[in-house]
């Protein structure tokens, strides 16, 4: 079923900010229903930065970002409820098990559906994890359990920050193919990586460059 | 007229602004301290209770006014710059503080000078000394937090709000702490009951509290100065004033 | 509404799980009060007098200790964002926390206190006075404690300079809190110290959720 969908992100020069230098030269792009973009670039290069700048956790920037031609500071609330971010630091609580977790934050804002979290957590080979605490979890599971919210919790925009991060290969083509599969129903994804990515259709490249700064010279020196 | 005001938002304008008020302030201060210094110490009587030791008061009565009125000035400029996101406003909120910490210790090592003569100690717990205590923690509180952060505009944001909930706060204490200070005084006169107003004693203590202002606008403005330029650092017109300076 | 409540029932969950840890400041509490016996004086009735003051600043104490355990983890495992991200306003964030910090160390030390009390020789009017005044003053200082721990969440040392920005903010609630009880031991009325302490909780849940979002946003920037 492909779904109609005219979302759109749009990026219009921004360049993120830290200690009052920019990380990054400006940067612009837009995304349409069904496209994926990766950004690219070294360690400390800001990719981190970027990413939680898009999803307006930092205002540590300069530049717009739009979603659907609303500026995303003003609009945070229904932003939020169609974009989801899985970070480096996955959200989850250790001391909880797998399904505590995964059900606490669909519950926030979807219904609730054990189903759709077993069959995710199955997909995901790690059906058999279901009451255990996260704690006890590899950081391969723990990854693949973060991952496992893009399918108990459909939105329209993906923003993962370095997801094939600890994941075997079969996770990374179950990812991949995950990937395709959202894009195909209109969906959009922004993810990170410093590898290149060959599985999803379609993935744009954008490699962030380092930003020109003036320094000052000290006096003396020509 | 608005647009004065706006324009104050600029860093290279606000620090041209202050150079050129600053010779007068400077001035200023210094004729308001000499004529009310000479007032309060050559041309007003003595209180006949405690003879000259009351002349303390024409520096601890400014100090201790000036001490909050500085955190007023920190506290709103802070909820500027928080709201409306003006740089300038923390810049003025962050080179306040120093200053407002100095004067509440001014207040509370004059205050205990004070009492030794008149009182026999150097310390009581009264109302307006442990108000003034807690003052400064607040001050020292706030200094440490805006220290703590690497980045600047996040120190600035966050110590913003830290004045607020003080300014909040600090009614509540007073009125706490000399509430609880009735409790335990019970009808002992208080420390620092100010002296029946002799008319020149008024006009001395009222120079010196606008000596005292005009001393915190003066160095209120060259701390400002002073921030501006290691805030915009990176940009033109500092870089060239520090060259220029330098091959002078 | 609701979703307040999932909020706190899950914070006090995860609170919980950490098996021993919520414990600990209740622990502090019965230690710390402990030793003034043995560094002031056993004397019954100079410990009777001394006793609101003991209370109190030891039950103060163990507040500022407990927050850590509220706020750290969630932070540094990337909860808290995921919370803002899913839509839940900071301000239930700091109501949900706070809540919940009340119940697992506020509560319990409520129900302590009077033991306390008692080995303090203080008088059952004095006891049960101690408990109402710590009643209505550990939720302010829950919620005082959390725009302190908001404020200070991502600093190297945010634990000494917690200590330091919120026990100022204290100051009011301990001194209602001491006078209402040393208003009971002495057979005066303490109706007016509760009534104080009543609405410094309601002017406080009103304004702290508010501070601790915006500080908490400014930590996670």
């Amino acid at each position: 079923m492909i779904k109609e969908s005219s979302n759109s992100l749009k990026v219009e020069n921004l360049s993120v900010f830290r200690s009052e230098l920019p990380l990054f030269e400006a940067i612009s792009f837009e995304l349409n229903a069904g496209d994926a973009i990766q950004i690219g670039g070294t360690n400390g290069s800001g990719k981190t930065s970027f990413l939680r700048c898009l999803c307006d956790l930092s205002r540590r920037y300069e530049g717009n970002i739009w979603w659907n031609n609303d500026d995303i500071s003003e609009h945070a609330e229904s932003y939020y409820a169609q974009i989801l971010y899985i970070g480096h630091s996955l959200g989850l609580k250790p001391k909880l098990t797998v399904q505590q977790n995964l059900s606490f934050y669909q519950e926030l804002r979807f219904d609730k559906n054990e189903l759709v979290i077993e069959k995710a957590l199955n997909q995901l080979k790690i059906g058999a994890y279901f009451d255990e605490m996260v704690g006890n979890l590899s950081a391969g599971q723990k990854r693949r359990v973060a991952l496992a919210r893009i399918l108990c919790e459909p939105v329209d925009l993906w923003i993962l920050d370095e997801p094939m991060v600890a994941l075997d290969r079969e996770g990374q083509s179950w990812l991949e193919n995950a990937c395709n599969r959202h894009l195909d129903s209109g969906g959009m994804i922004v993810l990170t990586s410093h590898q290149a990515i060959e599985g999803i259709n379609g993935l744009k490249m954008l490699e962030l460059q380092d930003a020109n700064l003036d320094i000052p010279q000290l006096v003396g020196e020509n | 007229m608005w647009t004065w005001f706006f324009q104050l938002a600029s860093p290279k304008w606000f620090y041209q602004f202050a150079d050129k008020l600053l010779p007068w302030f400077r001035w200023i201060t210094l004729v308001l301290f000499l004529v009310g210094l000479t007032l309060g110490l050559l041309f007003s009587p003595l209180d006949y209770q405690q003879g000259n030791t009351v002349r303390i008061m024409y520096i601890h009565v400014p100090a201790a006014f000036l001490s909050m009125f500085v955190y007023v000035v920190m506290a709103i400029s802070g909820g500027i710059g928080f709201i409306w996101r003006i740089k300038m406003a923390h810049v003025v909120s962050v080179s306040c503080a120093p200053i407002g910490a100095i004067f509440t210790f001014l207040a509370l090592i004059t205050g205990s000078l004070w009492g030794k003569p008149t009182w026999g100690t150097y310390w009581e717990w009264d109302a307006r000394m442990t108000s003034e205590l807690i003052l400064l923690f607040l001050y020292l509180g706030f200094m440490a937090l805006h220290n703590a952060f690497d980045d600047r505009k996040t120190a600035d944001r966050a110590a913003a709000i830290l004045a607020l909930v003080g300014i909040v706060n600090i009614p509540i204490i007073h009125f706490s702490v000399y509430w609880w200070n009735s409790l335990h005084q019970g009808a002992t006169i208080s420390k620092f009951e100010k002296p029946s107003m002799d008319a020149d004693m008024l006009k001395a203590l009222l120079t010196m509290i606008v000596a005292f202002q005009m001393y915190f606008f003066t160095v209120l403005l060259q701390r400002i100065k002073a921030e501006i330029l290691q805030r915009e650092k990176l940009s033109g017109w500092v870089k060239s004033r520090v060259t220029n300076l330098s091959s002078n | 509404m609701s979703q307040l409540s999932s909020l706190i029932k899950r914070e006090i969950s995860v609170v919980l799980k950490s098996q021993s840890e919520f414990v600990y400041p209740l622990a502090f509490f019965v230690i710390v009060t402990s030793l003034f016996p043995l560094a002031v004086t056993p004397d019954p009735v100079q410990l009777a007098f001394l006793a609101p003051g003991i209370i109190w600043v030891a039950a103060l104490l163990s507040i500022l200790l407990s927050l850590n355990s509220f706020y750290q983890a969630d932070f540094e495992e990337g909860g808290l964002e995921q919370l803002l991200l899913a839509g839940v306003s900071g301000a239930n964030i700091v109501i949900a926390k706070s809540v919940a910090n009340w119940i697992v160390t506020g509560l319990p030390l409520v129900i302590v206190a009077p033991l306390i009390g008692v080995l303090f020789n203080m008088d059952w009017q004095a006891n049960w006075v101690a408990m109402l005044s710590l009643f209505l003053g550990t939720p302010t200082l829950c919620f005082i404690g959390s725009i302190g721990m908001c404020l200070t969440l991502g600093l190297r040392n945010g634990g000494v300079l917690l200590t330091l920005l919120v026990l100022p903010l204290f100051i009011p609630v301990l001194i209602f809190g001491t006078s209402a009880v040393q208003a009971a031991s002495t057979a005066l009325n303490y109706n007016g110290q509760l009534a104080i302490l009543g609405a410094l909780l309601i002017l406080t849940i009103m304004l702290a959720p508010f501070a601790g979002s915006a500080a908490m946003k400014i930590s996670i920037d």
